[in-house]
């Protein structure tokens, strides 16, 4: 292992991995009974005649990303990996969102309040037999790599879009693309080139599964095991089970973050950005918000990708996360995440990650609406 | 070496080359005797699934990380309460030290334990990019691969579990400044 040197002016992210290597590195390792056992368990399990197994459908695939490493650990670079998404000035520079003094937390309920009266007046979008819910889900992903004294720093755009039929047990489609728009804050293309900068492929690859299980599940049960879902996999199953009560819903939000980054606010921002809470839910969520005591409003006209709302947070840290809210109808635009330290010569106030999603209903898996 | 998972044979090949470093990222993430049954369920998932996982895609071992990984999806809890013992209890190697580097490795042992807290902190999804890269020696574009999802959002992931463990530096630096 790696010797951990604290007193150094800065760390790049191998000696940071280094450093992860080390904790827990005294745990015991597996013993010959155990690994003896196992063995005997697997191959006893790879004996026995199938059952109809449900293949999760992840065939299909462009083979775009190629194999991979050679081994030895990813010597990363430096190509720090990156915030999805700085979002994007007109001219080209890095957004630096307002740090000024926030408003009065009045404003936040208000809106929240106001937002979560829309929503319950509003009708949830239908979608109806052989029809898909259709979301699109649009980030900004920021790369920065420096190369000696040469720093590049550029972003660019991820789109997944992801259709899901009325019955989660069929088939999902899920498409993603790298769209190739690129931004550079510093340096440019041809320069990066030259100096072997990585550059992220253009184009277009699809999961197709069931339940959306797109990569292989746990357990003997296959695809669609975790119908019930959680706060980190929000199923329908698991919305239902919610508390609509306003109150309810805050207690179990507080309870279930803990010190989790991002508390409440985070794991309502994980719910809500699935797009497809139903109203009476999205309502509570909203109104849940409201109890937080530091729940704030941090920029009144937060743009993403052209949609504009009111970005609202709460809770403290090196990153703020943001929940974007169109104020007229009360629709949950999407989310931002704000670095409130420097970093990699962004300034406090730099829109780390940004992501926009929208909803809408299919005719067909791969059609959009 | 073959990543092909066509017949039992195969496997056994898999698990006698596998098997033991698996075990050793599960069991720092969830404790050894958790990780010996994990152990088994992820190379009996990866034999249940052999004709959907591509090797050109990734290799046996990257899957196979990945399904452990998914496999730990109900254990998020126990893994944190796991790290923060560890955190408690001091860290590595604390009161063996014989050498001269007394005050490095005595630091070393604290950013230890504290980086054991901050990765406790993280987000479950932010802690499994991190610790794959870390602990499993994946690359993003395999994670990418095994998790199905698009390889900025590894990049993501990682970069922000690694700011949050970067905040340490600074505490470090005005505590040695």
């Amino acid at each position: 292992m790696g010797e951990l040197l604290v007193d150094e002016d800065r760390w790049d992210d191998d000696r940071w991995d280094d450093a992860v290597r080390d904790v827990l590195a005294d745990t015991p390792p597996m013993t010959d009974e155990s690994f003896t056992a196992a063995r005997a368990r697997v191959l006893a399990g790879a004996s026995r005649p199938e059952h109809a197994a449900d293949p999760v459908g992840v065939a299909g695939l462009l083979s775009g990303a190629g194999p991979v490493g050679g081994g030895g650990r990813s010597r990363a670079r430096r190509r720090v990996a990156v915030a999805a998404g700085v979002a994007v000035l007109a001219a080209g520079g890095v957004v630096a969102a307002s740090l000024t003094p926030a408003p009065p937390a009045a404003g936040a309920v208000e809106t929240l309040t106001r937002a979560a009266d829309l929503v319950v007046g509003s009708a949830d979008p239908v979608v109806g037999p052989g029809r898909f819910r259709y979301t699109v889900t649009r980030d900004w992903a920021l790369a920065v790599d420096d190369r000696g004294d040469h720093r590049f720093r550029h972003l660019y755009e991820g789109v997944v879009e992801t259709w899901q039929p009325e019955d989660p047990r069929a088939e999902w489609l899920r498409r993603q693309t790298v769209t190739g728009k690129r931004q550079w804050l510093e340096g440019d293309e041809d320069a990066a080139r030259a100096a072997g900068v990585p550059l992220e492929p253009t184009g277009t690859r699809e999961l197709r599964a069931p339940c959306g299980d797109f990569v292989p599940q746990a357990g003997g049960g296959g695809p669609c095991a975790d119908l019930a879902g959680g706060w980190s996999h929000p199923t329908d199953a698991f919305l239902a089970t919610l508390p609509r009560d306003p109150a309810e819903l805050h207690r179990r939000l507080v309870a279930e973050a803990g010190d989790l980054p991002g508390g409440p606010l985070g794991l309502a921002a994980d719910v809500l950005a699935t797009g497809w809470v139903p109203k009476d839910l999205r309502a509570a969520f909203y109104q849940a918000l409201t109890r937080l005591p530091d729940l704030r409003v941090a920029d009144r006209a937060a743009d993403l990708d052209g949609r504009v709302g009111v970005a609202l947070t709460a809770g403290g840290g090196a990153q703020a996360r943001e929940i974007v809210i169109d104020p007229a109808s009360g629709r949950f635009l999407g989310e931002r995440l704000i670095g409130t330290e420097p970093w990699e010569g962004l300034p406090p106030g730099t829109v780390w990650s940004f992501t926009s999603v929208g909803i809408g209903v299919a005719e067909a898996s791969g059609a959009q609406p | 070496m073959t990543d092909h998972v066509d017949t039992p044979d195969d496997l056994a090949g898999l698990y006698d080359r596998h098997a033991r470093p698996l075990h050793g990222y599960l069991a720092r993430r969830v404790g050894p005797e958790a990780a010996d049954d994990l152990v088994a369920e992820a190379f009996l998932v990866l034999w249940e699934q052999r004709h959907t996982f591509d090797p050109a895609r990734a290799g046996a071992r990257a899957w196979l990380y990945g399904i452990a990984t998914n496999l730990l999806r109900h254990h998020a809890r126990s893994e944190v309460r796991r790290l923060r013992a560890w955190a408690r209890h001091g860290g590595p190697g604390a009161g063996e030290d014989v050498s001269g580097r007394v005050a490095a490795r005595t630091d070393a042992g604290a950013l230890s334990a504290r980086l054991a807290e901050s990765i406790a902190a993280l987000r479950v999804e932010e802690r499994d990019v991190l610790l794959l890269v870390a602990w499993a020696e994946l690359t993003p574009a395999e994670i990418a691969e095994v998790r199905g999802i698009p390889v900025a959002t590894v990049r993501t992931r990682l970069h922000r579990a690694r700011t949050r463990l970067r905040g340490l530096d600074v505490v470090e630096a005005e505590r040695n400044g």
